[in-house]
């Protein structure tokens, strides 16, 4: 019995604790391996057990939710470009940025952002010094990036006037 | 209309497509780097074309690798409305 708690806390220490969620798995969660008939015709061999782990349900799920991130810039004009970001998890956007940046003596400025820090949507309006204004959308995330995009890209040259001008766009 | 202005609206147009094509097609989206520059194209009008790719490329920074998106066909514009009531002041 002692050596069997030694050995326990032998392969949890050398392993980790996760290491130990392996007796979790029955003959439920394996799975005979699907060879493709291309890799037979090839002369591929399968392995002798032929059989191949498939993590438990609750493990499932979290393998299969992997988030996914996207950024990248659109040109606008010479000194205008929209910034995008967005992260999904299972389909469902999770983050957000979009962001209208002018080029003002030089340096990219950001004017007007989308985005949902601190857990809400929400719109960041800048002027040319700096300050900013926040607007709450109250919409989710879907709905408040639709709607990032389609002002920017309707409304970006109004904007433009208005933040070279020195006023909030 | 000056020519630039006539591009920039154009670009804007075909702006507003891509982000609603990219919201129908977000696989689309996996193929461009991050922080790219994005510049939009359309197959026959080179003159937009060349405007597009020089403002690209004195927009680019070192960081940002430019990716030309061309729109090489577009459907028509067609309303929305599905249904609508006329109605006749008295």
């Amino acid at each position: 019995m002692l050596v069997l708690v030694i050995l326990s806390f032998g392969i949890r220490i050398c392993f980790g604790f996760r290491a130990t969620n392996i007796k979790r798995y029955t003959f439920r969660h394996f799975v005979p391996i699907a060879i493709p008939q291309s890799r037979v015709e090839a002369g591929f061999k399968p392995a002798p057990t032929g059989w191949r782990a498939v993590p438990p349900l609750p493990y499932r799920s979290l393998y299969r939710r992997q988030m996914q991130e996207k950024k990248y810039l659109i040109l606008l004009d010479i000194n205008a470009r929209k910034r995008h970001y967005h992260a999904t998890e299972a389909g469902k956007i999770i983050k957000f940025v979009i962001q209208l940046e002018l080029r003002s003596g030089g340096v990219w400025k950001e004017v007007i952002r989308y985005d949902c820090a601190h857990d809400y949507a929400h719109k960041d309006c800048y002027n040319v010094k700096g300050k900013c204004r926040k607007i709450n959308l109250y919409l989710d995330y879907e709905d408040a990036l639709t709607l990032a995009d389609d002002d920017i890209n309707e409304n970006w040259e109004i904007y433009r006037e208005r933040f070279l001008r020195g006023d909030f766009p | 209309m000056t020519h630039k202005k006539r591009f920039v609206e154009k670009n804007s147009i075909l702006v507003k497509e891509f982000d609603r094509y990219i919201l129908e097609h977000p696989e689309f989206a996996d193929k461009i780097p991050d922080n790219a520059l994005v510049v939009m194209h359309i197959e026959g009008d080179e003159e937009f074309n060349s405007w597009a790719k020089e403002t690209a490329e004195s927009v680019a920074e070192k960081d940002n690798q430019i990716v030309y998106v061309t729109i090489t066909e577009l459907k028509p514009v067609r309303s929305r409305i599905e249904k609508l009531n006329l109605q006749l002041a008295a």
